[in-house]
């Protein structure tokens, strides 16, 4: 899994690319949710658009970064969710827990109107 | 036909079976959803024997055998662990806390495979997954999905 960090109005954009399995990817989607807490940026939007799959593990990855944004007074929303992705989050009904949109103009829109 | 693959018990290499998977499906009379779905399976399949069943140790491989015609896909996965008591899990639950971060695999497995079970043998722990395309399973070839069978 790889990350890359920018910022669009006010809201922290994650586009997130590769596999997210485990491993050491718990550890760098933690640590990146967690020092963007730290600096006070509690808008987030995860992009899943470049990522070829999620297993379990990853689920609890996306979870728990969630919680961690959750227990600070942030949000995580996520955009470009992949029909496979997509279907994982219906069969498991995470599709509750998480907001996702279907583009990053739709997203940052959704902060403003809360 | 068969194909028979190993791999260290390591993340980096979840993408292997992925890719064969969706190669060799696309031979075969499934849909894509079919087939992520399958491959899904087999990645939490994978993951739980490298993570659980050879607790990481690179040197210990997760082995696949995957027997295939154009009437079903069948894949088994085996790992060198003592696995779990299978009998007593009902699989058909989803775990109902849904902000708990763990213990969705198995779930995962029994929602996308037509048949699953798991079976130990010659010392290794092993899961059976076996996916049949949509357009045979109406014509009344599917497969069980609720079946959890033991094999010694």
């Amino acid at each position: 899994m790889k990350i890359k960090e920018r910022e669009r109005d006010g809201v922290v954009i994650l586009e997130v690319s590769g596999k997210i399995m485990g491993g050491p990817d718990s550890e760098l989607f933690t640590n990146t949710l967690k020092t963007l807490v730290h600096q006070g940026k509690k808008r987030v939007v995860v992009d899943l658009g470049g990522v070829s799959w999620v297993n379990s593990t990853g689920l609890g990855i996306l979870i728990s970064g969630y919680s961690t944004l959750k227990r600070s007074n942030g949000e995580m929303k996520l955009v470009n969710v992949s029909d496979r992705i997509d279907s994982i989050f219906m069969v498991t009904k995470l599709y509750s827990v998480f907001d996702s949109y279907k583009s990053e103009d739709e997203a940052i829109a959704s902060f403003a109107v809360e | 036909m068969k194909i028979e693959l190993s791999f260290p018990s390591s993340h980096m290499f979840l993408g292997i079976p992925d890719v064969v998977i969706q190669e060799l499906g696309s031979e075969l009379p499934f849909t894509q959803t079919e087939l992520d779905e399958l491959s899904t399976s087999v990645i939490e399949g994978c993951t739980n024997a490298l993570e659980h069943g050879n607790k990481m140790v690179d040197e210990v491989p997760v082995r696949l055998e995957i027997e295939f015609d154009p009437t079903r896909i069948e894949i088994t996965i085996f790992d060198q662990g003592e696995g779990f008591d299978f009998e007593s899990i009902d699989f058909s639950q989803a775990p109902t806390d849904l902000m708990q971060e763990r213990g969705r695999g198995i779930y995962i497995m029994h929602t996308y495979c037509d048949e699953l079970s798991f079976f130990r043998q010659n010392g290794s722990f092993a899961v059976r997954m076996v996916k049949i395309p949509r357009s045979r399973a109406k014509d009344g070839d599917g497969g069980d999905a609720d079946a959890i069978a033991r094999e010694d």
